[in-house]
Parts: C-alpha cells; structure tokens; sequence
C-alpha cells in the first residue's frame, strides 16, 4: 500500500515535469527549421552532394542505399554487429533458462496430427508460400539498389520463410534435431564477417577501409565496383539478419511450452 | 469548424509535428516512471525510440520533393529529392532499438523465470529489491 | 610497414572485430579457440591503439582516417590525437587485461556447451570494440551507434552476472535507453541547427555563423548533457549505476565499472570543449550547473559508500563520487581543470578496473562479497592484497601514485579560477574515501582470521563439469592438477596477470604524468583552452 501511494506521488509529480517539458516543447518548436522548407541547413548543406553525386559515384539508384551502404557505411557494420549482438546477448542470457522438456516421438506425431493453422488444406498452401517468400527475398535483396529494398529486409523475408517451415506440421518428425540455435548465431557472424571483409579487401589494393571503389575485382569503372561493393555488403547484412532472427526464434521455442 | 481544421493544418504543416514528437516523447518517459508491469515499460521505451525517429525524420522533408530514389537513373535537381541522410541515419537508429527491445525481452523471460512475476512490486516482495 | 601504420586507427578496431565474429563458429570447433581469439585480437588492439599513440606523439599532429576514402563531411572520418589516441590505449589495455582475467571464471562456469564461453567473451568483445570506436570516432551519429553496441553488450553482461543481475540489467536498460535517446536528440538540434554530424565540422559551422547562442544549440546542450550524465553516472542520473556494477558478472565488472562510464565522460568532453564554442555565455552556465551536480556527487557518492558493508557496493558508490570529480574538472574549464579531467579519467580507470580485479579475485578463490569476511585474507592472497592497497591508496590520493596528481591539477585549476570550493570538497571527499578505504584495511588486516571456505579449482564442483569438456584440459595453462605440481600460485596467472599490471600502471602513471600531461594532452587540449 505504501508503496502504491508513494508512486501515485510521484507519477503526480513527474507529471508536473512533463507539463513543464511540453511547454518547452512548444518554445523549441517556434525555433526549428518550418517542415518542408527547403532552405534549411538540414537540407542545403551535405545532403544535396548526396542527392547530386550519388548516383555517378556509385551507380545505385537508391539514394538511402547509397548512403547507408556506401557513404556510411561503417555505420551499418555496426548496425548489423548490434543485430548480431542482441542475437548473442539473447542467446546467453536465455542460456540459462532451462529447456521444455523434449517430446517423446509419439507425442510429436499426435501433436503435428492435429493441425497448426486450421486445417490440413491451409498447412500444404503455407507450405507453398515457402518458396515464393524465399524467391520475394533475393529480389528484394538484389532490387535494393535500384529502388526500395535491401538487406535488412532480405533477411527478415528469409527468416520469415524459415518460421513457415518450423511452425507448420512436419511429415517425417522423427529426424534428429540438432542445435539449431547455435548453427544460426554461427551463420550470423559469418556473415557479419563477409560485411567486413568486403571492407577489408580494398586495403590490400592501396585504399583504405571501405572504400569500395579500391575492391581487387575486374571493373569498367571505379562506381561500378561501389556498386558491386554494395551489392557484397548487402548480402553480408542478409546472412547476419536472417541468422540473428532464427537463432532468437529457436532459443524462445526451446524454451518456452506454450501449452500453459 | 473549417477554420480550426485550416489551423490544424496549418499547425501541423508549420512546426508541429516537432511538438507531437516531443509530447509522444514526453508521455513515454512517463509511462516508463509509472508504470507497474515491466513490460509495459518497455513497450514505453520503445515509443520513446519511435519518437525521436520521427523527430529525425521530419528534418529531411521537402516540399513538393518525391523520394529519393532516381528511378531515371540521373537526377534532375536537388530540391526534387527529399533527403536521403535522416532516412539512412534512422534505419540505424530502428534496427538499434530492435536488438535494445529483443535484449529487453530476453531480460524478461529471464525474471519471470526467476521470480515468476514481472509486475515490479511483486518482484520486490519476492527479495528482488535493489538497494 | 607504412601502408600498416597508415592504417592504424582502423586495425585498432577491426582486430577485435574479426575475432568477435568469428568467436561463435571457433567455440563451435573447440571451447578455447574462440576465447583465445578474443584475447589475442584485443592484445593487437593494445598494441595498435600504443603505436598509434606513438605516431601521434612524435608527429604533434593528429592523425585523420577517411573511412571510405570519402572526404570528411561526406563519410565518417576518425580522429586521433593525443587526447582520444590516450583514451583508446587505455580501454584497449583494460579489455586485453579484463579478457585475460574472465578466463579462469570461464573455464569454471564451463558446461559443454558453447553458449558460456562464445557468448560472454564475443559480448565482452563488442563492449571494448564499442568503448574504442567512440573514443576514435569523429562523426556524431557514429559515436551513437558505438555507445548503443557498447550499452547493449553491457545489459547482456551484467544479466548473465550474480542473483539479481536479470533486474539490474533490466532497469539499466530502461535507463541507459533514455540516456542514449536524449543523445541522439542532441545530435538532432545539431543537425537540424547545422546541417552537418562531422564533429570538426560541426564546430566550423557553429562559429562562422556565430550559432553557439542560439536556441537551438543550447537545447542540444541540455540534451547532451542528460544523456552523457546518464551514461557516466554524474549524480542525480546515477540510478542505474550501484546495482549494475555490484550484480554484474564478476569477470567483467572491472571493464563495466572501470572503463565504461570513463568514456561518455571523454566524450562529453569532446563535444563540450571541442565542439560548442567554449567562451559562450550560455556555456559558462551550464558548466556553473555541471559544477553543482559535480560537488553535490562527490559528496553524495563519498557518504553513501561509509553505509555499506559489501565491498561492490562502496566500489559502487565510490565511483559516483569519483565520476564528480572528472565533472568538476569539466566545470573549472581551464587548461589545468581539464588536465586533472583527463588524467582522472585514467587514473580512476586504471584504480577501479584494479579494486574490481581484486573484488573478483575474492569471490573467484573464496566467494568473499561482505568486507566483514576479509579478515586476514593478505596472508593467503599477498598479490590480491599488495593491489588492492596501491589502488585503494592512490583513490584517496597518496603522491607516489595516480590518484595524488589528477586531485593535483583539479586543485591547482579550482585555485587559477578562485573556486574555492572545488578545493574545499577535493580535501574533505578526499578524507571520507581515506575512512571507507581504512575501514577495509582494518577488516583485512586487524580482524580475527573468518572462516573461509575455497571455492577454487580444487573444489569438488569443478571436476565435475570438466569431464564435459574432454578436449580443452590438456591446453589449459592452469588446470588444477598442473599447478599443484608445479609453482603455487594464489590465483591463476590470468588473474595475477592483469592484478600485477594495474598496480604498475598505476604506479607509472603517477610517476609519469608530468610526461603523458606535457608531450601527449598538452598539444591537444592547449587548442581548446586559453
């Protein structure tokens, strides 16, 4: 009880804070650049070398990829270390819940019998839309330079196809299960390791971190191989997402019974 | 009535969408003070998250500009294109709060298993006070 | 030779880097090998991060990497002079020595499986390659990214530590995410006031078009400075930091008490010495209010830690206190304040990640967490002991060692400026530390022997989880029945290792520091102060 008034307290006070911010919020707002302004700092000092020179520099069509991915790039080695990085953490501290108790073989067959979505007609149809998922995936892997798309979303289509196939009945239940989630977190820093990688080669040729241009392959011209060189790093990221996601999924199942 | 749409539209077409972004992120900061369930706290952080994105993101509207992807494969001039660098910051900054938010609830599977709660006075009257 | 000099800052991190990656699949093929990775990548990192430190000393000029080839404003540059090129070094030395000393905790947590030992050590790996990026970098979105990868890294490791680590990792999260939220808003007024994220050229902009007292600018201070306060724990934002540093996982404590918190503070200073225009009048009252938080800390931090028995806790407390201090440094503003900033920051570094080694020792070889059970504990553990004095020592600010100097110049610059103040807080915070410290002592060397039972490798629980892993005794450098046959040592030389190191830094950094404060800082911080 006490503590339920001392909170009450509080909350009442924190409220009189955030009046007190949101007039501030009003006052800062009289000072910010108008919305849709083009004479803004924001947009008239580096970003329109970007919007200029983007695509001769390196040939992507896709403005954000080209920043992201190029400009940027060593930002987005880091986001995808933060993906695989929540997926290690995940992994550990899960770690040390203990696992459901694995089924016995008999139990799975009764259990995959009855059907997950409704009725055996809707499990084969998931079972089709697999494929298409995955073949929706590389497109939009290799569509991100070009217009929208990209790795990140590659991956997350690819792990969504993986999910398909773990939640929906299987026919032959008894193959052996190996550790699924390890096999994914290892999966992820490879391909974290190929993000890098691409980064380290042009070092070797004269360049420096990430400079796609200096990659050692056979070009027409130095965008062509930013081009390629985003291209390299976008599968990198795809490799890490798709890992980091199956690896969280498969941690949480093991650990989880859903019956309660 | 038209007159007040007239001045929201003005208002938000202006500078106000910089104020709802900061009062979204206001009312986040208090939902995590006050709330009780842990969970809800951290749904509240990542409101917060998706309040500063939004603040970010309204530095590289443009009027009148289309997204920036040079679908000719040249560009005509700069003021046609909205810009690109808040989109590729914030991409980060979104994939930053998922892994903060997937860690989140990793923590949280973790104290229910400890404490088999994850209502905060509960966990304290169960010895998992921290003081 | 030259082409790997040229790319020094940038080794500095991809070497950790390249072994956090690959540190899953090499635990896969053998529990060791990831662990060896990690070490020996944060091992080239010390010795890239000290030739680079050379590179900088003997040029006088700092070293700029264009990542990307892209010229400044358009990519990521890093910046190395004196300044962060000694702040790199020392997180790199502290990760090498904290990787080295998780070791033995790992090999007794071991369970076959490769989750313990891949996980711990690539988490411990991204929290050092985190702390090094923001130390090197020079783009203010990227500092962002790397201060999130190290807070995420940090929230796994103290989850994974003693009983209540789940709920302090829990409440760091919520408060750590708030912490780097009001950053990233920061860096948003910045960038919507200049149109820029380059650090050096964000503080072009600010003084050609003469933005440092506009409002926009301002607000982007007092963001900056929530955010960074919640990082390095400055006092009313400090919630987060007892519990995290007392529940964390023992083998990583010192890197997470010791060296984390350090490096907002470095780059708090960055930003509000290099970056803001210093001579503003609005920054002279923002520093007037850091000053205030400053004494109100040291203070605070200094009573609090006199309350408690458990040793991490006084650690704990104590490092608000000491946190106050590098504030106050920051809060004087002229070039002897923000020695005594920089040298405190090292100095507390090297001081706390040594009390955490030897807090972790404790509980390695006995399970010692109250002070109360030390009683006479020198005499089976004399090099446990031997650094816990120097650096308990040097924290209350004795002259041969680090602790003395940094107190020094924070005095001698509250003095230039006429805050007496400051001078009056230092003596008396410096005398409450001498009587939490002294209480240790007296527990340690004047109580009657306590009872203490070994928790060591010899304990029947260790065994029994070796058998799980069959391939990894033969390489293990101190498996128990190899050094009971050979030399007896108090601890494993891991442990002994990084124990024996931070006391000689500590030492040489005391006798030193007229060197590291005139060829190293004075170059970088002479530009920014008057």
């Amino acid at each position: 009880m006490e503590e339920r008034k001392s909170r009450r307290r509080l909350a009442a006070g924190l409220l009189l804070v955030i009046l007190l911010v949101g007039i501030g919020a009003v006052r800062v707002g009289k000072f910010l650049p108008t919305v849709g302004a083009l004479d803004t700092p924001a947009n008239t000092n580096i970003s329109q070398y970007y919007i200029s020179n983007a695509v001769a520099d390196t040939h992507a069509h896709n403005i954000v990829t080209a920043v992201l991915a190029d400009y940027r790039g060593f930002d987005t080695l880091f986001e995808t270390c933060v993906m695989l990085l929540s997926g290690v953490a995940v992994w550990t501290i899960l770690s040390a819940k203990e696992k459901v108790e694995k089924r016995t073989d008999k139990e799975m067959i009764a259990y995959y019998r009855t059907s997950i979505f409704g009725s055996m007609l809707m499990d084969g149809a998931f079972r089709i839309v697999v494929p298409i998922i995955l073949i929706y995936g590389m497109y939009v892997l290799f569509h991100g330079e070009i217009s929208l798309g990209g790795g990140f979303q590659a991956g997350a289509l690819l792990a969504c196809a993986y999910m398909l196939n773990r939640i929906v009945p299987k026919f032959d239940v008894r193959r052996k299960q190996k550790a699924r989630e390890e096999l994914g977190i290892i999966t992820a820093g490879l391909g974290a390791f190929f993000f890098a990688l691409t980064g380290v080669l042009p070092m070797f040729n004269g360049g420096r971190f990430m400079e796609l241009g200096k990659l050692p392959f056979p070009a027409a011209s130095e965008a062509e191989l930013h081009a390629d060189g985003i291209l390299m790093v976008e599968i990198g990221v795809m490799i890490c997402v798709a890992g980091v996601i199956i690896t969280i999924l498969e941690v949480v199942l093991e650990r989880t019974d859903f019956d309660d | 009535m038209t007159e007040l749409i007239d001045n929201l539209e003005y208002f938000l077409a202006d500078r106000g969408i910089y104020m709802l972004a900061l009062i979204l992120f206001g009312i986040s900061i208090y939902g995590m003070v006050c709330c009780g369930n842990l969970l809800k706290k951290l749904m509240c952080m990542n409101m917060m998250q998706v309040a500063i994105i939004f603040f970010f993101l309204t530095f590289g509207q443009k009027e009148g500009a289309t997204l920036p992807v040079a679908l000719a494969g040249q560009v005509t001039s700069p003021d046609a294109y909205i810009n690109p660098l808040p989109h590729a910051l914030m991409l980060t900054a979104i994939v930053v709060s998922l892994g903060t938010t997937g860690v989140g609830l990793a923590l949280l599977m973790r104290i229910k298993d400890i404490y088999g709660t994850i209502e905060e006075e509960e966990i304290t009257g169960k010895g998992g006070k921290l003081r | 030779m030259s082409q790997l000099l040229f790319h020094l800052p940038i080794l500095v991190i991809l070497l950790p880097l390249a072994a956090t990656l690959l540190c899953p699949l090499l635990s896969h093929f053998r529990l060791d090998w990831g662990k060896r990775a990690v070490i020996w990548g944060l091992f080239g990192a010390a010795v890239c991060a000290a030739l680079q430190l050379c590179e900088v000393v003997n040029s006088g000029e700092a070293i700029h990497y264009y990542i990307g080839g892209w010229p400044p404003v358009y990519g990521i540059e890093f910046v190395i002079d004196g300044l962060s090129g000694l702040i790199v070094l020392l997180v790199a030395i502290g990760a090498f020595t904290t990787a080295l000393f998780s070791s033995p905790f790992e090999r007794r947590e071991r369970d076959g499986t490769t989750v313990r030992s891949a996980g711990y050590y690539s988490m411990l790996a991204f929290l050092s390659l985190g702390l090094l990026g923001m130390a090197s970098t020079g783009d203010a979105f990227n500092l962002y990214v790397f201060m999130e990868i190290t807070a995420i890294s940090g929230y796994g490791l103290i989850a994974v530590g003693e009983s209540k680590g789940p709920i302090a990792a829990f409440r760091y999260l919520l408060i750590g995410t708030i912490g780097a939220c009001m950053y990233l808003m920061g860096a948003g007024f910045l960038y919507a006031a200049t149109g820029t994220l380059n650090m050096t050229d964000l503080a072009e902009t600010i003084a050609q078009n003469d933005l440092a007292n506009s409002p926009l600018i301002i607000f982007s201070i007092a963001c900056m400075i929530i955010g960074f306060g919640i990082k390095m724990a400055l006092f009313p934002l400090h919630g987060w930091q007892p519990a995290a540093h007392s529940y964390a996982h023992p083998g990583a404590d010192p890197m997470i008490a010791g060296i984390m918190i350090k490096v907002p503070a470095y780059a708090m200073l960055r930003f509000f010495f290099f970056v803001f225009a210093r001579d503003s009048r609005v920054m002279e009252l923002f520093f007037d209010f850091i000053g205030v938080l400053a004494v109100l800390g040291v203070l605070f931090g200094s009573l609090k830690a006199l309350r408690y028995e458990t040793y991490n806790k006084i650690l704990a407390y104590s490092s608000i206190g000491q946190v106050g201090y590098i504030a106050m440094g920051f809060a004087i503003g002229n070039y002897y304040g923000l020695l005594g900033a920089v040298l405190h920051i090292v100095s507390h570094a090297f001081m706390k990640a040594g009390l955490f080694y030897t807090s972790g020792a404790l509980k390695y070889k006995y399970g010692i967490h109250e002070i109360t059970q030390l009683g006479q504990v020198y005499r089976s553990m004399p090099v446990t002991a031997l650094a816990m004095v120097v650096c308990a020592l040097s924290m209350i600010g004795l002259p041969p060692f680090a602790g003395f100097f940094s107190k020094w110049y924070l005095a001698l610059g509250a003095v230039q400026n006429g805050q007496y103040l400051f001078v009056a807080v230092l003596i008396a915070s410096s005398l409450l530390s001498a009587i939490y410290f002294f209480r240790i002592f007296e527990q340690m060397f004047m109580a009657a022997r306590s009872a203490k039972t070994e928790a060591g490798p010899d304990a029947p629980a260790a065994p029994a989880t070796e058998p799980a892993a069959p391939d990894t005794a033969p390489d293990a450098p101190a498996a128990p029945a190899a050094a009971a046959g050979r030399l007896h040592l108090e601890l494993p030389w891991q442990m002994l290792a990084p124990l024996l190191i931070v006391t000689a830094a500590i030492i040489l950094l005391g006798l030193g520091n007229a060197y590291i404060a005139g060829e190293i800082l004075a170059p970088a911080l002479s530009e920014v102060t008057l």
